[in-house]
């Protein structure tokens, strides 16, 4: 009977493992093995094995683009992970309006990515924008945001936190609220105050959650595209440019579809590599 | 005698003209339906307001699919390769792009449609459209047997708009005379309005689309030197040889980065749209690109600087001298996989005529066709100063085409300099770094 039932869930599963071979799997095969071609999109497809990959590892402009991807995942990751566990527990504390403030803050997460952009260029532009005229008020310098390159990558880091912390912000303080009592009233009657309550009793009990709002976030990051495709292209000069856009220009700017390819496989395994890392880290937890 | 006989054979000519139009059968793809895919344009928008006439004139019923322009491009190249036809006319950048189609048998031939009077009209008269716009999509490049692929729909040369209100205020009305002048003068502005304003706008981000503006600054320091297809002002009668030291392109791309260096402080975050609103809100003072914006500049519904924007040619290098710019084209033209090319082609024919021009020019400022400049339903609809700049500019314009498949991987080097220059970098060490790099990407 187990055994049937068993049969029964591989059934169910099937159409699904299938669309999935299908839409993932297949295109994923192709793209590898056009990374091993010369293809232009268009008439010359010519046979050069690896020297797509060896010219991408040759190239200084694949390994700031690269350093520059994990500089935007880890920070945007960071912040959005810090700022939204601080938001969960400053609204699990709250006695009334804790439904407003919750909904006020996941007003950015109902907003698509390049909607987020489009509207960040006005709100940050030096000229027409509110926020350079509030930093004047301050008696501050106006700032270039997405038009210098020292300023750029932070400026889209901060656009991210600011539509993505709510992601994280909803999910921790489902958390919060989904705790057991108990070890939290035997804390307070041991006399821990609030703070020692949250770091000593509640985070460790937070983790498995914490960690999975990790994995999301630093997958999504990672991946970044619309964000920097809606507000810097990639620039100034190649400042803001990330795995996903340096393979976006090389497909539809340049029409280079192989070396776009073999950017996409690189990508990919370097994902593939993040994920494993942090299922055994996932494990180390559980055990 | 012999004035009155040719008077009489040219009336006869007009009128059997005339007689084979109204014979012509507009009516044979009724029942057709076509695709057309385009970007959100001033001459989508033209169109839109003539589809109804065409629908009834020819019985053909138009699609239209009409997107964001930087996702168009997108849209039109994996449109172009699907095996089954999702278009049956598109809107088609003449330049390296369409050569580019052309190269990889993507874009059907208009000729043999133009040359067959079953097909086109006996009023199209294609020769109204001056050869220096159609030979940007006539392939093989330079071949006595070399077919049209698209029709030119909009024109556009690189030309100078200015804020009458702040050139009274910073510069007692006077419009400099130089480039160097322009420069100067746009950097005083900033300046002297603590950024209130900007000096001048430009197309300051990293993006092989800026690369016709920079042609025709670039032009402006070439002069009336030869310069030929396909390599244009930038190689020497040979894709190995690149020029780009050459100092007449240093002295072009160093103006650019000059107008740039006096634009706002993230000038190198403005593509287009952003550069151009901030020139129509009054922000700035100077603003280097298309003509085509000027329509748009007028119009008091979006634009406070609208019947306060002067057009001038761009300054010449030298006072006195004379100014030289270059001209960029949007053209119409049919996917090699439409399912229904015939109708297609009595679409483009339809909305290009001479009869639909004026019209649909009216909605862009960029009439193809040189008679439709005659015509006081299109002329009367612009700025008469509009009107007058661009036609000066047709006189010294040349193309900013470059034949050459992958192209925009070269045109982004040439950008990179400006951005270099733009950095600080001297203008000669920023040349030739991207002739370096030109020579290694062919390597």
């Amino acid at each position: 009977m187990p055994f049937r039932r068993q049969s029964y869930a591989y059934y169910f599963i099937a159409p699904a493992v299938l669309i999935l071979a299908i839409t993932s799997l297949y295109p994923s095969i192709y793209s590898a093995v056009l990374s091993l071609y010369n293809w232009n999109w268009g008439n010359q497809f010519d046979f050069v094995g690896l020297r797509n990959y060896l010219d991408l590892f040759k190239s200084d402009e694949f390994w700031q683009v690269l350093r520059q991807t994990f500089v935007f995942a880890v920070s945007a990751t960071a912040i959005e992970v810090l700022l939204g566990l601080g938001l969960a527990a400053a609204v699990d504390s709250l006695k009334f309006g804790a439904g407003i403030i919750r909904t006020l803050l996941l007003t950015p997460l109902m907003v698509s990515g390049i909607v987020v952009a489009l509207m960040s260029k006005i709100v940050l532009d030096p000229m027409l924008g509110i926020v350079n005229y509030l930093l004047g008020l301050l008696g501050l310098p106006p700032s270039p945001f997405f038009g210098a390159t020292a300023t750029a990558m932070p400026t889209v880091i901060m656009v991210d936190a600011w539509w993505q912390t709510a992601f994280v912000f909803i999910i921790v303080l489902a958390g919060l609220q989904s705790l057991p009592p108990e070890p939290i009233e035997a804390a307070r009657v041991d006399g821990a105050n609030s703070l020692q309550i949250f770091f000593r009793v509640k985070l460790p009990m937070l983790r498995p959650i914490l960690f999975t709002v990790l994995i999301f976030r630093t997958i999504d990051t990672i991946k970044v595209f619309d964000i920097i495709f809606g507000t810097t292209g990639g620039g100034p000069q190649i400042a803001t440019e990330v795995m996903q856009t340096l393979a976006y220009r090389e497909a539809f700017s340049f029409l280079q579809m192989s070396e776009s390819m073999t950017i996409m496989v690189v990508f990919s395994l370097i994902v593939l590599a993040i994920c494993l890392v942090y299922m055994r880290l996932e494990e180390r937890i559980e055990d | 005698m012999k004035k009155a006989m040719a008077v009489l054979v040219l009336l006869l000519a007009l009128s059997l003209a005339a007689v084979q139009a109204q014979d012509f059968d507009w009516r044979q793809f009724a029942g057709s339906e076509i695709t057309i895919l385009m970007p959100e344009h001033p001459v989508l928008d033209g169109m839109r307001s003539a589809l109804d006439d065409f629908e009834a004139d020819t019985g053909i019923a138009v699609n239209i699919e009409a997107l964001a322009e930087n996702l168009y491009f997108d849209r039109m190249e994996v449109a172009l390769r699907a095996d089954m036809g999702v278009m049956d006319v598109y809107m088609v950048p003449m330049d390296s792009t369409a050569f580019t189609q052309w190269s990889n048998g993507l874009i059907h031939p208009l000729s043999p449609y133009i040359n067959d009077a079953s097909m086109t009209s006996a009023d199209y008269d294609f020769a109204d459209f001056p050869t220096g716009f159609t030979q940007a999509t006539q392939y093989p490049p330079g071949s006595p047997d070399a077919e049209d692929f698209a029709i030119p729909v909009s024109f556009e040369a690189y030309t100078l708009f200015y804020n009458q209100d702040l050139v009274d205020e910073y510069l007692d009305g006077q419009v400099p005379s130089t480039m160097g002048e322009l420069i100067a003068a746009a950097r005083m502005i900033t300046e002297e309005s603590g950024g209130a304003v900007a000096g001048a706008v430009m197309r300051g981000i990293r993006s092989h689309t800026i690369m016709d503006t920079v042609t025709g600054m670039v032009f402006n320091n070439w002069g009336e030197a030869d310069m030929s297809l396909p390599y244009n002002v930038w190689f020497d009668g040979d894709w190995s040889a690149p020029i780009l030291t050459d100092e007449r392109i240093t002295a072009g791309l160093s103006h650019y980065a000059g107008m740039m260096s006096a634009g706002p402080i993230n000038i190198q975050a403005l593509d287009w749209p952003d550069a151009s609103l901030l020139f129509q809100q009054g922000r700035a003072a100077f603003f280097i690109d298309a003509s085509l914006f000027g329509p748009g500049f007028e119009d008091a519904d979006a634009s406070v600087v609208a019947g306060k924007t002067g057009y001038a040619l761009m300054p010449p290098v030298e006072a006195d001298g004379q100014s030289w710019t270059g001209h960029w084209m949007w053209g119409i033209g049919i996917p090699a996989n439409s399912q229904n090319p015939g109708a297609a082609w009595y679409f483009i024919q339809w909305m290009t005529s001479k009869a639909a021009e004026p019209v649909i020019g009216a909605f862009h400022g960029g009439a193809a066709r040189v008679s439709t400049w005659d015509k006081a339903a299109y002329t009367d609809s612009l700025n008469s100063q509009y009107v007058e700049v661009v036609l000066d500019a047709m006189q010294t314009s040349r193309t900013t085409v470059v034949f050459r498949e992958g192209w925009s991987e070269y045109a982004l080097i040439i950008v990179d300099a400006i951005q270099d220059m733009h950095g600080g970098m001297a203008p000669q060490e920023a040349t030739a770094k991207a002739q370096q790099r030109i020579l290694e990407l062919d390597q």
